[in-house]
């Protein structure tokens, strides 16, 4: 009996945890492809019905310019600079940065500058982000599922704090490598 | 094998199979509606949430093979 304990919480919970939110991650990324690809079809199809109804307004204007003697101007091809107009300070501050991949830099990101500045608080708030998650995570897992032998807990938080102080420097240092490269192949 | 039942490793090897599978799948573009990991992994990186997640998963992933039961070279 003390066996299949053993084997339960040793073997069969670790993977049935770890497969679960490995789907369920990957679940929410096939729902946000799927979502992205419906939105795409509907802008496509929108952007198709407005261009077939700016095309019958101008045929329309064009039969009736002649006889009103003056052209109506078009509805729709005014509102999009209208609606720019309304919204500079998003558009600069949540703007697609070129080689970023169509990624936009998070809530804390964007509130500092864009360069250096902005990628550093961006990579820490995701490395911030990600180690709270994991630690809460862990704790979950300790007190609510399996008390796990060997000092789990303070592993899991020197352990992870040891990962991002090794990786962190590696990463930035790579990335002003490559920034370099890049700025020099120009 | 050590101290854990083949069943295990068994379970682990189909599970990452599977995944290989479904990547083959996706790229091969056989049935043209399934998306890689890499789109998956893309359309989370979106969002900071599914930033975190992923980071989290990742240092689970690390601590897990670097970190837990390691013991340093030639400590008694």
């Amino acid at each position: 009996m003390a066996s299949a304990s053993h084997l339960l919480s040793q073997d069969v919970l670790p993977i049935g945890a770890g497969y679960l939110i490995l789907m369920a991650v990957l679940a929410a990324g096939l729902l946000l492809v799927r979502r992205d690809a419906i939105k795409a079809r509907r802008a496509a199809k929108a952007s198709d019905d407005q261009a077939t109804r700016q095309e019958a307004a101008r045929s329309a204007g064009a039969k009736a310019a002649p006889a009103a003697g003056v052209g109506t101007a078009v509805d729709t091809g005014q509102k999009p600079d209208a609606r720019a107009a309304e919204k500079p300070a998003t558009a600069v501050t949540d703007a697609v940065e070129p080689g970023s991949g169509g990624k936009r830099p998070g809530l804390i990101a964007r509130q500092f500058r864009p360069g250096w500045p902005r990628f550093c608080a961006q990579i820490f708030s995701v490395a911030l982000g990600g180690y709270v998650l994991l630690m809460i995570v862990d704790i979950i897992y300790y007190y609510g599922v399996a008390k796990v032998a060997g000092q789990f807990i303070d592993s899991a938080v020197s352990g992870g704090a040891l990962l991002i102080g090794i990786t962190l420097p590696l990463f930035a240092a790579a990335s002003w490598v490559e920034v370099r490269w890049r700025n020099r192949s120009r | 094998m050590g101290d854990h039942p083949v069943i295990g490793y068994v379970i682990w090897a189909v599970l990452i199979g599977a995944v290989f599978a479904w990547e083959g799948l996706a790229l091969s573009h056989i049935s043209g509606t399934v998306p890689t990991l890499s789109d998956a992994f893309r359309a989370i990186n979106r969002y900071p949430a599914g930033r975190w997640a992923l980071f989290a998963l990742w240092l689970w992933l690390g601590w897990h093979i670097f970190i837990r039961g390691w013991h340093f070279l030639l400590r008694g």
